[in-house]
């Protein structure tokens, strides 16, 4: 049965934790799965970032099907360098502990 | 120096959206941010507070990496970098995954059709029972391991891996993840221009990533990559013949292959003895030498041993042992090699630790966002413990069959 005869239900899904026991980096409890859900959080916001980004370069080039250009958007070299630099300092002021 | 390295797509490789690909880009990024900013405050945070604490606890310096460890764990900058290291392996592979499981059916539809049209062999025997050591816990994190089916011919893990390797290695490897491979052949053609090998084996493939490098640089020679994981066979089969790459695969475990004696002229594995354990390493060394013609050569590229390293280096580098599910990682590099391939049946004056160059350079010129500035920097770095992928080049232990053994048995 290919993927296109399948209802919603019959769609197998892929495992999403790892077998094995996690590791305690932090005293204070909970303090694990806070830095866990603020990183979620901080990966979420660049995406976010991400994708207004490209939705600003669809819309200065076309001015047209933003939502069906976005997935076929193409980021040139001067693009990529925007975004990594922009990650980047996100996480140098992320980063404030020492 | 910005990252923009990018996977080179292929008819196998799961498909991101555009939001799914940012996220994606996102844990790269981290990982990237965790290794250049925040590794290098380790060495003045043990300096300046750890090491003087600890002298002031025990009378005496810290003597070994055990000790080294004792005191960074109540260390909240050490307790940050290792945590960060943690969450970015996490988010990393869950990234993948939803991008994945969005379109599995697909995927292994597109594997199937894939290798149905390839002449390579596939194979996948019935009722094979992958080691303990590959099935006990989730290496490296990666959600289900090598092994795991959650459908009929399904390939999830592979289609995981191939793309979580990328943004676990920042592209460093290559827009096709085989710098490994490809500096091996690079360094065989270098160091032995003449040998010619006719059949070679790849052990502990996973999905091929430094296989293909053989078949591409030794066209004549029949090449087989075998792995325990099935799904990880499947998508390297599938992987290959969309490259276009005539290369069989094998779901087999290397301790104990189905192959002839003398078979192969050469035999290789890449990261494959970190991830395996004490009983099994000499197995497979065994095995490399039963399968192994007269002049044949046995290569394993992985970690370099401890014993080379200060006892900082080493507390770096046993991070991943403690935090990354790679229980052998740190026992591996206390293991004595040369002893090991002695024991197997090799001489010792042929066998040798070797540094093989990075082949990082030769994607510049053709791949997106491989600048030719970038992977020189990348190629050229010096050794920095906790950096993805030694500055310099990958560590080889290289070890050769005689020609005239088969003489004088």
């Amino acid at each position: 049965m290919s993927g296109i005869d399948m209802t919603e239900a019959e769609r197998p899904h892929v495992i999403r934790h790892a077998r094995g026991k996690r590791p305690q980096f932090y005293d204070t409890p909970g303090m694990d799965q806070a830095m866990s859900m603020i990183m979620v959080l901080a990966n979420e916001m660049a995406v976010l970032r991400d994708r207004l980004d490209s939705a600003e370069r669809v819309a200065k080039a076309s001015g047209l099907d933003l939502a069906a250009g976005i997935e076929a958007l193409e980021l040139d070299q001067a693009a990529l360098e925007e975004r990594e630099e922009r990650r980047q300092d996100f996480m140098r002021r992320l980063s404030t502990c020492n | 120096m910005l990252n923009t390295f990018q996977q080179a797509d292929h008819p196998a490789l799961p498909k991101a959206s555009a939001d799914e690909a940012a996220r994606q880009e996102f844990t790269k990024s981290f990982k990237g941010f965790i290794q250049s900013t925040l590794l290098p405050g380790l060495t003045p945070v043990y300096q300046t507070r750890v090491a003087k604490r600890f002298e002031k606890e025990h009378g005496r310096p810290p003597a070994d990496r055990r000790d080294i460890r004792s005191g960074m764990v109540n260390d909240i900058y050490f307790q940050h970098y290792a945590a960060a290291n943690r969450i970015a392996q996490e988010l990393l592979w869950e990234s993948v995954n939803g991008s994945i499981d969005r379109q599995l059916p697909e995927l292994i539809a597109k594997a199937r059709e894939l290798s149905a049209a390839a002449k390579a062999e596939l194979v996948i025997p019935e009722g094979f029972v992958p080691p303990r050591y590959v099935t006990a816990l989730d290496i490296h994190c990666m959600p289900g391991g090598y092994c795991s089916e959650v459908a009929a011919d399904d390939i999830s893990v592979g289609a995981l891996y191939d793309r979580g390797v990328y943004l676990y290695a920042m592209g460093y490897t290559g827009p096709n993840n085989d710098d490994m491979g490809r500096s091996v052949v690079n360094y065989l053609k270098h160091h032995a221009p003449d040998f010619k090998p006719r059949r070679i084996l790849d052990m502990g493939c996973t999905v091929g990533h430094s296989t293909l490098p053989y078949k591409e640089l030794f066209p004549d020679a029949e090449v087989w990559g075998i792995d325990v994981g099935g799904p990880c066979i499947r998508y390297a089969h599938a992987r290959a013949a969309g490259f276009g790459l005539e290369v069989n695969f094998a779901q087999m475990n290397a301790e104990e292959t189905t192959f002839p004696d003398e078979h192969f002229d050469l035999v290789v594995s890449h990261i494959l003895l970190h991830e395996t354990s004490g009983k099994a390493m000499p197995r497979i060394f065994a095995e490399a030498h039963r399968v192994l013609a007269p002049g044949g050569m046995m290569i394993h590229a992985d970690l370099p041993p401890f014993d080379l390293m200060d006892p900082f280096t080493q507390f770096i580098l046993d991070n991943e042992t403690w935090y990354n599910n790679e229980p052998f990682w740190g026992a591996m590099r206390d293991m004595d090699q040369f002893a090991l391939a002695q024991k197997a049946g090799f001489d010792l004056a042929d066998v040798k630790f070797d540094t093989a160059p990075m082949a990082v350079m030769e994607f510049a010129a053709a791949a997106e966002g491989y600048s030719q500035e970038a992977s020189e920097a990348v190629a050229e770095r010096d050794f920095t413990a906790g950096e993805f992928a030694p500055g310099g080049g990958w560590e080889v232990l290289i070890a050769r069959k005689p020609l005239d053994k088969a003489l004088a048995a």
